[in-house]
């Protein structure tokens, strides 16, 4: 479904990418993981669009298609759902409104009628049960004054409604206690489906205690350094990150500023 | 016999409502005079009190147009205007006496109401609005007015009015707005030609809303229209205006008047949409739309509420105000401003607190784009009497392209130390995460500016009556088409 | 020439006598700014309140008062501190205007009141007291005639160059008089080991009828910090005039704290004008503080004319009696990454009336500008009278600024709070005031200062 290919990306001329490669199976679900500062996040917002970041070498293809092409938009209404870590708050832009556009844009994409007001309400509320959201949220402003744990929720309610065949969910699970975190990963689960592919970007093991991946990847200066089935989440967790440096290889020449932290701590711990 | 042309080219997104009716018309050669103003008032058969009137305005104008001439403090520029290039009365030629009901109104301009989309017809019963439509300088018809009388309303043209209650016109007439106030109130006050009047009496709530739409039409014709509407004691009428012009190359001044009265527990709801041609993108025409527009809260417990979406002019200068006179008295000032390419807007409001425990509330959104330049102009002013005054405002600015400007001019005068008074302001960009957001949601770059512009005014749109919010979100979309990329 | 009107005349003929004492001090340079400034002042005349910037503050009695100039800075006997502000080290310059001597003023390297420890005059002739680790030649304290005279280079480069006074009566007025007060100039990478503290004396005493036009000028090199206190007192009630301007210049990453603090005479009108010009990455934090004074009007405008600039403004006006008092601010953020903040509040008793006009333009090119400003005012008498009128006026687009007012009473849950905590009444109100100033008064960071100037604040609202 994915393939990433040498992608590097940029931005203000300093080099966050250095050349990711991945390949994402439809049924897939993935876990990209690392230190802050690692460029998961960056490549979140990459494979969505965000033109912030310059692409600068390397190629994506989603369904066979040159991803990279791509408008944002386009991007979306094609499959591509990008769950943030920090969702923007819009004044005055109502969230049941909002969603119905987005719903009714992908529909409208794949040649499908447009759910009225009526249809895409009780398509709503059977959906938000599973994120066990109050429907008072959908009649506020998108994400505006909502909780960090709301709005999380709220980005999981809108993968449900838009169905898409990839979801990128940028550390869905940061800021939120335990029984959000299961409610959220309940939600995740079932939208994972035999045609569908997840990637989970997250620091934290413990998002994988509930969703379970089938490949996990560690991120590091902006590459891919190693990759395994689920029981190395469970090795990072034990370890930390103070030993992906070495797995990165003596011959990174960079001097990106955490670093010196990551090497203080493998003095310390190794 | 007339035609309507309608040039295809140039309507369309950009201005939708910039065609020419072509009605033969009966005007007054251009250029002011006190003949000129005799001639006005001789056409519409006034009263000797109104002439006169009408006289002291002109001659207190020519003092001013000596000396200060036109405000200079606005933040506004254009070019000087010849005041005797402007035709001050022009009316559609039409059978004598006027028209008796629609059946007799020009079907062109019926037909041109009907591109303006104005429920003129049967539709209005439906939209239960009763129009009163000023095509340049005089009143076409008034619908409904049978139904409106049966309660007692009052809701006709300006020049009726004057024929069939001159004793509450005399009343009423200036005392909001003297014509001493301002240099285009002066203006207007000399050469007006014709206008709406509403009354509401004692206890009655209208049970429509009252609508009325503007157009000039005429070429170098200046449009000076005067709005009274009384709402005597519990009354309750809201009350909609609508506005739009031919897209000519030169500049037209449009310099009106509106007076709102409301007495005791009376409540005034005054919602414009105006969307007068802008210019075109380099500036060239448009309308100056250089209006005074005040409501007194003469009686206890009264309420005056102005709501304003401001897409059209090239220049825009106006302040709809509330004297809240009446203890207990409540002003809001409820506002969208739009400037695009070359427009320019200088508005806001003006509060005056008298009374005691009187309320205002002031939101105001202001939206630059292209070259546009708006400015919030706003006075708190609590008088010394005025114990307990309240007033919150509260006024935003969005900008959209790096050529635009957004300016904030608040003025807080309080003389009463039990007054509570918050102002505040902020000015921002477009948000390009916001935009950002609802793109990987799907909605296209477009969409998304005009959701977010939308969610913005949302605060503003939700005053307006439904089908007015509707138009009124329609209009941004088009005023702004093509500013964001 | 328009023709000079009455009340200018007698500011004709001062301009005249200082004209041909001055004319051969410091280069013809000075002589011609006077004389065009002087040009300027007699076309524009006095503001009235038909100028948008002069709305709310009328010069009526200043222009009937048909003030003279006193001709030159004399003062003998040293004078103590009028702010009480205590026991610090610190380089002292005091500029009493008395019709007392001819003793001229004098530096001091001090302790503050009463001590008479190093009493050097630094800056005699130019004689450079040189603070630890500078260089020779990197810092002058001193008179500004001296540093006219000497005909120092920064003096010409500066004086005169940023306090615009086209279009603004007063600053033309002093401009015209320029002859006397205070200069510092800190060279490239100087960190000055003590505060300047320069003292305005308008104590006219017998003599009425006088205004006085001191001048400062501030240079603070690249990568230079300075910390000044600029403070004009007076006493006893006769009616006279202080019409000050000060001028700043910060070179990049120059960095000032700006203590200005007026207590005047009881007759006084105080007119105030700083002009602060900000490089790149400079830092400017100014603390005005305004007590006392029949009128007055303090304007601080910093123009952030470098990439980075930051500028902090905090201040506090204080008014009882029949006292008026203005205080504008004007931000201009010129270039890029700008950031500025500011803060005026005021506490306002008996029939006393405040203006606050606070301004941030940001320029087409100052993209990336954070500009916030905040105005807030308690009214504590029935007669008390405040006109705000902040200002937004944005011509960049990717910028957030926003500004704040407020005006009211003491909150009336916050007095019930304390009073159901036992307090009474009287208590509660003193104690919310004070909270109220502190907010200001904390941010004096020089302690002494801070409490000599709390107990006066607090002292003029009697709470």
């Amino acid at each position: 479904m994915l393939e990433v290919r040498n992608l590097h990306a940029r931005v203000e001329g300093k080099e966050i990418l250095r050349g990711i490669d991945l390949i994402v199976k439809a049924g897939e679900v993935h876990a990209i993981m690392g230190p802050n500062g690692s460029g998961k996040s960056t490549l979140a917002q990459v494979l969505a669009g965000r033109d912030t970041y310059e692409v600068t070498d390397g190629e994506v293809l989603y369904k066979g298609e040159d991803l990279l092409e791509m408008a944002p938009e386009l991007r979306a209404v094609e499959g591509v759902f990008l769950g943030f870590q920090y969702p923007v708050e819009i004044p005055g832009l109502n969230s049941l409104y909002f969603l119905r556009a987005a719903v009714n844009a992908a529909r409208a994409h794949r040649g499908e009628e447009e759910l009225d007001a009526v249809d895409f309400m009780a398509l709503a509320k059977e959906r938000m049960k599973a994120v066990e959201m109050g429907e008072d949220l959908l009649r506020r402003p998108v994400n505006a004054g909502f909780s960090g744990g709301e709005k999380k929720r709220a980005e999981i309610f809108q993968m449900t409604m838009l169905e898409p065949t990839l979801a990128i969910l940028d550390e869905t699970d940061s800021g939120l206690d335990i029984d959000a975190l299961k409610v959220v990963s309940h939600g995740i689960n079932l939208f994972r489906g035999p045609d569908r592919a997840i990637i989970l970007v997250t620091h934290y093991q413990r998002l994988l205690n509930y969703v379970v991946p089938d490949v996990v990847h560690v991120i590091h200066n902006g590459r891919l350094v190693k990759s395994g089935g689920k029981e190395l989440a469970r090795e990072l967790e034990d370890t930390g990150y103070s030993w992906v440096e070495d797995a990165a290889g003596k011959g990174t020449d960079d001097t990106m500023g955490q670093r010196t932290g990551y090497a203080a701590d493998r003095e310390g711990g190794a | 016999m007339a035609k309507t042309e309608l040039d295809s080219e140039l309507v369309g997104s950009e201005y939708k409502y910039g065609f020419v009716t072509d009605i033969e018309a009966e005007h007054v050669p251009p250029g002011l005079s006190e003949d000129v103003v005799r001639l006005i008032s001789a056409k519409k058969d006034e009263p000797e009190w109104l002439l006169d009137w009408r006289l002291r305005a002109y001659r207190y104008w020519t003092k001013l147009e000596k000396s200060e001439a036109e405000p200079k403090w606005a933040n506004v520029h254009y070019p000087p205007i010849d005041y005797q290039d402007i035709i001050y009365y022009s009316a559609p030629k039409s059978r004598k006496d006027g028209p008796k009901s629609l059946d007799e109104v020009d079907p062109e301009l019926l037909a041109t109401y009907d591109k303006l989309g104005v429920p003129l017809h049967e539709r209005e019963a439906l939209a239960g609005v009763a129009v009163d439509s000023v095509f340049d300088s005089v009143s076409v018809a008034t619908t409904f007015k049978d139904k409106l009388a049966e309660m007692g309303i009052i809701f006709c043209s300006f020049s009726e009015a004057v024929r069939e209650h001159p004793e509450l016109v005399r009343q009423y007439l200036g005392s909001v707005v003297p014509y001493s106030d301002n240099f285009f109130a002066s203006l207007n006050s000399a050469v007006f030609s014709d206008g709406s009047f509403c009354y509401v009496p004692k206890g009655v709530r209208c049970p429509m809303e009252l609508s009325t739409y503007f157009r000039i039409n005429a070429a170098q014709t200046g449009q000076f229209e005067r709005t009274l509407i009384v709402a005597d004691a519990g009354s309750y009428v809201s009350y909609l205006e609508g506005c739009t012009a031919p897209m000519r190359d030169e500049n037209q001044l449009h310099a009106a008047v509106v007076e709102l009265v409301a007495l005791e527990d009376a409540q005034i709801k005054y919602s414009t949409v105006q969307n007068w041609y802008p210019g075109d993108k380099d500036g060239k025409g448009g309308i100056y739309n250089f209006v005074t527009k005040r409501g007194k809260c003469a009686g206890r417990n009264s309420k005056i509420s102005w709501t304003q979406v401001e897409t059209g002019s090239a220049i825009t200068w106006k302040y709809p105000s509330c004297i809240l006179q009446g203890d207990d008295s409540v002003g809001e000032f409820y506002s969208v401003a739009v400037t695009n390419n070359r427009q320019q807007a200088d508005t806001g409001t003006k509060m005056l607190h008298v009374g005691r425990n009187t309320r205002s509330t002031i939101i105001s959104k202001g939206i630059s784009a292209g070259h546009g330049q708006n400015s919030y102009r706003g006075l708190v002013k609590v008088l010394k009497g005025a114990d307990n005054a309240r007033n919150y405002s509260q006024c935003d600015s969005l900008l959209m392209g790096s050529e635009c400007g957004a300016h904030t001019f608040p003025y807080l005068e309080v003389k009463n130390n039990s007054a509570h008074i918050e102002h505040e302001a902020s000015t921002s960009k477009i948000g390009e995460d916001q935009i950002f957001y609802c793109r990987q949601r799907g909605i296209k770059e477009e969409d998304a500016v005009s959701m977010i512009v939308n969610g913005f005014c949302r605060e503003v749109f939700r005053e307006l009556p439904m089908e007015f919010a509707v138009e009124a979100q329609r209009l941004l979309d088009v005023s702004l088409e093509g500013s964001v990329g | 020439m328009t023709e000079a009107s009455a009340e200018q005349q007698g500011y004709l003929e001062d301009f005249e006598k200082l004209a041909a004492r001055a004319s051969r001090n410091g280069g013809a340079w000075v002589g011609d700014l006077r004389r065009r400034a002087m040009d300027r002042f007699r076309s524009l005349g006095f503001p009235t309140t038909r100028d948008e910037e002069w709305k709310y503050t009328s010069l009526e009695g200043l222009r009937r008062a048909r003030l003279r100039t006193i001709d030159t800075v004399t003062g003998g006997a040293r004078r103590h501190d009028p702010f009480d502000s205590g026991d610090w080290e610190r380089y002292e310059l005091m500029f009493p205007w008395t019709g007392e001597g001819k003793t001229g003023p004098g530096v001091r390297e001090g302790r503050g009141r009463g001590s008479d420890a190093g009493n050097a005059n630094v800056a005699e002739k130019g004689s450079n007291r040189v603070a630890a680790g500078a260089r020779d030649g990197d810092v002058f304290i001193g008179r500004l005639a001296d540093a006219v005279e000497l005909r120092l280079p920064w003096v010409e480069a500066h004086l005169g160059r940023h306090a615009d006074y086209d279009g603004h009566a007063l600053r033309a007025l002093n401009t015209a008089f320029v002859e006397d007060g205070a200069a510092v100039r800190l060279g490239r990478g100087v960190d000055l080991d003590r505060p300047v503290h320069m003292v305005f004396l308008a104590d006219a005493g017998q003599e009425s009828n006088r205004i006085v036009h001191p001048r400062t000028l501030v240079v603070v090199g690249a990568g230079s910090r300075l910390t000044l206190v600029e403070a004009y007192a007076g006493s006893g009630g006769a009616v006279g005039c202080t019409n000050a301007v000060t001028e700043i210049v910060l070179e990049d990453d120059a960095e000032l704290d700006h203590y200005r603090l007026v207590r005047e005479g009881g007759g006084t009108f105080h007119l105030g004008s700083v002009q602060v010009h900000q490089s790149r990455n400079s830092r400017y934090r100014s603390h005005s503080v305004i007590t006392g004074g029949a009128m007055t009007r303090v304007e601080l405008n910093a123009l952030l004319d470098g990439e980075g600039a930051d500028c902090l403004l905090q201040g506090l006006y204080v008014a009882g009696g029949s006292q008026h008092v203005d205080s504008r601010t004007a931000i201009e953020h010129a270039k890029p990454h700008g950031t500025s903040s500011e803060l005026y509040k005021g506490v306002l008793n008996d029939r006393a009336r405040a203006v606050f006009n606070g301004k941030i333009v940001v320029r087409k090119e100052a993209q990336k500008t954070d500009a916030r400003q905040s105005n807030r005012n308690l009214m504590l008498s029935r007669d008390a009278e405040i006109d705000s009128k902040p200002q937004l006026e944005i011509l960049a687009d990717d910028v957030r600024c926003a500004h704040g007012t407020t005006i009211g009473q003491l909150e009336e849950d916050e007095m019930f709070y304390l009073r159901s905590r036992g307090l009474d009444a009287a208590v509660a109100r003193k104690l919310l005031v004070h909270g109220f100033a502190s907010e200001i008064l904390d941010g004096v960071a020089i302690e002494p200062l801070r409490d000599g100037l709390t107990n006066r604040v607090l002292s003029e609202l009697r709470a």
